[in-house]
């Protein structure tokens, strides 16, 4: 059964002096996966752009390559997309392979899939080596254990152990710190994930996107649990199953992936995914605020 | 023969003896030279040392070259054979670094195969993967490589360090020869070593073929990148820019616009088709490169994806560098080449694999220790046992003796040789020559001479690179990058702005601390009103005493607490700074001024006289200061600029004081208008003009109007003018200043039209309030808004290049997108 969805990212900035120039590098737009089809996707921005190109990453992802040559005190950039998506299978985590052979084959890659899941397996600048991770990992990770089992049960770990705060942490919070709070947001839940497998030599990827939240009353009138994470971008993680592929977790509303999750892309962690990254001359102390919109429409009409 | 100095035939050290062999007879490789030059003895040699050195440091383009390096005199004579063995396997690991660097920013089929393992890759910060789709277009990674080697014991040469990001070291070759051939042209003469000039001439011609890949349409911009440009622009690379005939800048001077990279030039931007670089891959695009730095140009990694620049070496060419490779070198040499290395290379250890670092930990006295980046550590057994693969450990060579001349004596000294290539006819050039390390006392960098070569030196090319060390090329064009002229305006600023506000604050503190009945309390008043109303002292009312008593500190603070924004700490740090990142264009003495200002400062703390003391210091070194910018500077483009910066910021300080007036007689007191013209310096031209009592239309005259007065506003706004139209008759564009010289006209227009007598109601008793008409008020905020206007479209058009209505001929906006 698919879904489809409009999403519409804005975001502006205010800033204290006027930006006479500034470069950007958008990661916005999404990319197809075997669950995502992409139908349309868009950038715009204002003050309008000198430049602005599409370019696919190392990691695949699609990265837009922004500059603004007008002088300005506000900037604005809105994305919208409409994307389908298929509900993913994924294999009973139990019968995925014991978490050590993922790790030696991850050691000793063979394959240049391989090679490619080995690249997930090291540190990252925002996701070094973390003792703390490795030890917070180490009781899922019983001897022989299957590999998304133990993904798994890390997942279901944080999401009880870790309280939801965006008051807590930063863009710049290190794993560490974040596993000593027990505090955070997705970005920081999905790092401590990720560096939790990476710690046993387990490849897992970061990956951005949004979620489709339901308003608190409406999650009240159904008695469901309100998804949280909404009003902005998302951010979950992946782990790497060998002869299947990638399986995303998502530790901040404890699930698999599935029909209200929509990918963007994916890297080592938060700094290849960043949504706007940008250089600026002039600018002083600025402001940013975000509003994203996630709405299912309906199929027949998009296609029209 | 026997050598006949005294030297050692067995080194204590246990190293080879490059000199002399085992039985006490020199090598014959090193017969000529010493034949030639110490047939008298070694007084020769010793006084053409001290020669060497002189010439070397008067030579030496910047200050950082000065600092103390012996050059030494007895070059390191290599035999002909060893050397064709040695360039033989030095052109082996400059394609296999190129095939790895080509491989890991590729397939990665060093991993997948196993040769590698990837730890020592993934997880590198050396390792880039945005650069994975920005891969050099011909897909030569390694077009400059350099080698460093030492001959262990044995008689053999094993390979130490690779250089790949930036290896430098091409520019002190050529020096050093240069200097020899000059100092000892005899000896030379006869030795006759392998010439190194035409290897340079081949980086030339390398340089200019990559332009021509990347655009074959016109002249081609090739710039020399540096990262030391702020302080010390080194020796290597003011001597590439000089006879590369390119221009050395800094990552600010360029920008990226569409899909190419451009030199922000004062007249426009100009399409930069080769970056020679000496930053490191990190460095250069804080947009893909490095979230953590501003440095660098954003954007650029984007311009190498389109194909538009080359850079030399490309980006990437750091994971060269990291000494792991070195522990699986050979099996990657027989995965390229089925073959073993020609060059041995230093046994190196990469200790996540378990026998590896076993063996690292029993011998860590003993080995160098590198962490993954390259970084030279020291750690303990526990650090590596806590994360091994952090670590990769490289046995030591045990150099071989090479002999210096030391307090008029030779002895022998561990050297290390430097080796150059580069890419040339798909595969390497080996340079003659190189670089010889002695670490002795003082460090020396000698000259590596190949004898045994019949090849004379050709003159020709020897020649063209000397006059080009020894010329600086005649300036033709209007060139003058946008970062120096947006220094040099902010010099010129900030360093008006220093003078008026030491100044100020010398009034104001001097007429506070004159005793209570001598200082009429509305001068410091009024001054303290300027201060207020240029946003340095809260607005109250200065005539009452507690309000000026409580207003001492925060004085003291504007003058001299680094925590205060805008004060003069602010101000001498940063014309420091900026006197810095413009060393080169100003004199020594100008320099060493800037430097001196901020230690002048007193303690915030200190009584009234200590700062009294140290202001007149200030002041007197402020007016040194401008003594020689007016005097000793040439007055170039950005002499111009600072001129520029000067004025605008004198006629933006006249306003400010003159708004003092209409600001007192709203708070009900007349503004002390002789303390107003003391501090504008024209107490005196005022008597000589008037010999009366100041009155509000005579001091506006004398501060707006008098251009003949050359602290009048309108004089400053004329030299602006004067300054401009300089510019742009010799920017040879039409109307390349047109807005700017609009305005001041217009501004020149205002004040031409402004009837004095109007602005305020003259009183009979000098104790009655002036009342001071609206329009003086409309008229001084018109006249502060017209400079900025001027200001701002300098600052976007000159500096930043972004205001869209005018760029230089080169950028063509449409063509973007």
């Amino acid at each position: 059964m698919t879904v489809t969805y409009r999403v519409r990212h804005k975001t502006v900035y205010g800033y204290g002096i006027p930006v006479t120039l500034s470069h950007h590098l958008a990661r916005l737009k999404p990319r197809e996966t075997p669950y995502q089809r992409v139908l349309s996707a868009d950038i715009s921005m204002t003050p309008e752009p000198s430049c602005q190109t599409d370019e696919t990453d190392a990691f695949g992802n699609t990265a837009t390559f922004l500059i603004a040559e007008t002088p300005h005190r506000e900037m604005t950039i809105v994305s919208e997309f409409t994307a389908e998506i298929t509900p993913p299978v994924y294999p009973d985590p139990e019968q995925t392979p014991a978490w050590e052979r993922v790790a030696a084959m991850t050691a000793h890659p063979d394959t240049p899939e391989l090679t490619a899941a080995a690249e997930m397996a090291a540190p990252s600048r925002f996701i070094p080596l973390s003792a703390a991770a490795k030890a917070y990992a180490a009781p899922s990770l019983s001897p022989n254990r299957p590999v998304l089992a133990a993904a798994e049960e890390i997942m279901r770990r944080i999401y009880r152990d870790f309280t939801y705060d965006p008051s807590a942490t930063s863009i710049a919070t290190p794993v560490d710190e974040t596993i000593a709070m027990k505090r955070g947001v997705c970005q920081d839940f999905a790092h401590v994930a990720i560096a939790c497998l990476r710690a046993w030599g387990l490849p897992a990827r970061y990956v951005s996107g949004y979620i489709r939240t339901r308003r608190a009353a409406e999650a009240e009138r159904k008695g469901e649990i309100e998804m949280i994470g909404g009003d902005a971008s998302h951010a979950w993680f992946s782990v790497f199953v060998p002869s299947f592929g990638w399986v995303d977790l998502d530790p901040t509303n404890n699930m698999y992936i599935g029909s209200e999750h929509l990918t963007v892309g994916w890297g080592r962690d938060f700094d290849d995914m960043s949504p706007v990254k940008g250089i600026m001359t002039g600018g002083g102390r600025h402001t940013v605020s975000v509003d994203v919109g996630v709405r299912t429409v309906s199929p027949a009409k998009e296609r029209r | 023969m026997t050598f006949p100095f005294s030297y050692p035939a067995v080194c204590p050290t246990g190293g080879y003896n490059e000199l002399v062999a085992p039985d006490g007879e020199i090598r014959p490789h090193w017969r000529v030279f010493f034949d030639a030059a110490g047939q008298n003895g070694l007084e020769r040699l010793a006084a053409c040392a001290d020669q060497v050195d002189r010439l070397m440091s008067a030579d030496a383009m910047t200050a950082a070259a000065r600092q103390k390096k012996a050059h030494g005199v007895i070059p390191f004579i290599l035999p002909a054979d060893e050397f064709e063995h040695l360039s033989a396997g030095l052109i082996q690991r400059a394609e296999l670094f190129n095939a790895i660097l080509r491989d890991l920013y590729g397939k990665q089929s060093l991993i997948t195969n196993g040769v590698i393992p990837p730890q020592i890759v993934f997880g590198n910060p050396a390792y880039l993967p945005a650069l994975k789709t920005a891969r050099p277009a011909d897909g030569v990674f390694l077009r400059e490589y350099a080698v460093d080697a030492e001959r262990a014991p044995d008689g053999r040469f094993w390979i130490v360090a690779d250089k790949a990001q930036t290896p430098e070291g091409i520019g002190l070759t050529i020096k050093n020869r240069l200097v020899l051939s000059r100092v000892m042209p005899d000896v030379y003469a006869s030795a006759a070593p392998a010439r190194i000039y035409d290897f340079f001439e081949s980086m030339r011609r390398q340089l200019f073929a990559c332009a021509l890949s990347a655009d074959g349409t016109r002249v081609p911009m090739i710039v020399l990148l540096s990262a030391a440009i702020k302080k010390k622009l080194s020796f290597e690379e003011a001597f590439f820019a000089r006879s590369l005939g390119i221009i050395a800048i800094d990552p600010a001077d360029l920008t990226v616009r569409g899909d190419r990279v451009y030199l922000k030039n004062i007249d426009g931007l100009k399409p930069v088709d080769v970056i020679l670089r000496r930053v490191d891959d990190g460095l250069c695009d804080p947009l893909e490169l490095n979230g953590s730095s501003m440095f660098g140009v954003a954007g650029l990694t984007h311009v190498v994806r389109k194909g538009n620049v080359a850079l030399i070496n490309p980006l990437g060419t750091g994971l060269a560098e990291i000494p792991a490779l070195r522990a699986f070198i050979h099996g990657i040499c027989r995965h390229f080449n089925g073959a073993d290395l020609i060059l041995p290379s230093v046994a190196a250890w990469w200790c996540g694999q378990e026998k590896e670092k076993r063996y690292v930990i029993d011998h860590l006295a003993e080995l160098k220790v590198y962490d993954i980046t390259g970084k030279k550590v020291r750690p303990t057994k526990d650090d590596i046992e806590t994360a091994p693969e952090n670590y990769v450990a490289q046995e030591r060579v045990n150099a071989s003796l090479s002999p210096v001349m030391q307090n008029g004596r030779l002895s022998p000294a561990r050297t290390r040789l430097r080796f150059h290539l580069i890419y040339e006819n798909g595969s390497y050039r080996v340079m003659n020559g190189g670089l010889a390390f002695t670490q002795t006392n003082v460090p020396s960098l000698r000259d590596i001479w190949v004898a045994g070569s019949a090849v004379r030196p050709d003159s020709a090319v020897a020649g063209r690179i000397r006059a080009a060390t020894q010329t600086k090329p005649v300036r033709t064009t209007f060139e003058l990058t946008s970062r120096i002229a947006d220094n040099m305006y902010w010099l010129g600023r900030n360093l008006e702005r220093g003078e008026q506000l030491a100044r100020l604050l010398r009034v104001v503190i001097e007429r506070a601390t004159e005793g209570p009945e001598t200082p009429e309390p509305d001068d410091i008043a009024t001054l303290l009103s300027v201060l207020a109303l240029t946003g340095h002292l809260p607005f109250k009312d200065y005539r009452d005493p507690q309000a000026r008593r409580d207003a001492m500190t925060d004085l003291k603070n504007i003058a001299a607490s680094p925590d205060y924004g805008f004060g003069l700490h602010y101000l001498f740090n940063r014309l420091k700074d900026m006197a810095d990142l413009l060393h080169d264009r100003l004199s020594m003495d100008t320099w060493e001024l800037f430097a001196q200002l901020p230690p002048l400062l007193p303690d915030p703390k200190a009584n009234a006289q200590i700062f009294l003391n140290r202001l007149n210091e200030i002041i007197l070194r402020q007016n040194a200061l401008s003594g020689l910018i007016r005097e000793d500077m040439t007055r170039d483009h950005s002499w111009r600029f600072l001129e520029i910066g000067r004025r605008l910021e004198r006629g933006m300080q006249i306003i400010n004081l003159l708004s003092g007036i209409d600001f007192c007689a709203n708070n009900g007191f007349n503004a002390s208008l002789d303390t107003l013209l003391e501090t504008s310096d024209s107490r005196m031209t005022y008597r000589v003009r008037y010999m009366s009592v100041p009155t509000v239309p005579l001091v506006f005259d004398l501060l707006v109007c008098d251009d003949g007065n050359p602290r009048a506003l309108i004089y400053q706004v004329m030299k602006l003018r004067q300054n401009i139209s300089v510019l742009e008759r010799e920017s040879r564009m039409p109307a390349l200043f047109s807005k700017e010289l609009a305005v001041l006209e217009s501004v020149i227009a205002d004040i031409k039209a402004i009837d004095v007598m109007n602005l305020a109601q003259q009183t009979r008793d000098l104790t009655e309030t002036v009342a001071v008409n609206p329009a003086f008020n409309t008229l001084l905020n018109n006249l502060r808004s017209k400079l900025q206007e001027f200001s701002d479209s300098l600052t976007l058009s000159c500096f930043v290049h972004a205001d869209s209505t005018r760029q230089g001929p080169a950028y063509n906006k449409g063509k973007i997108k």
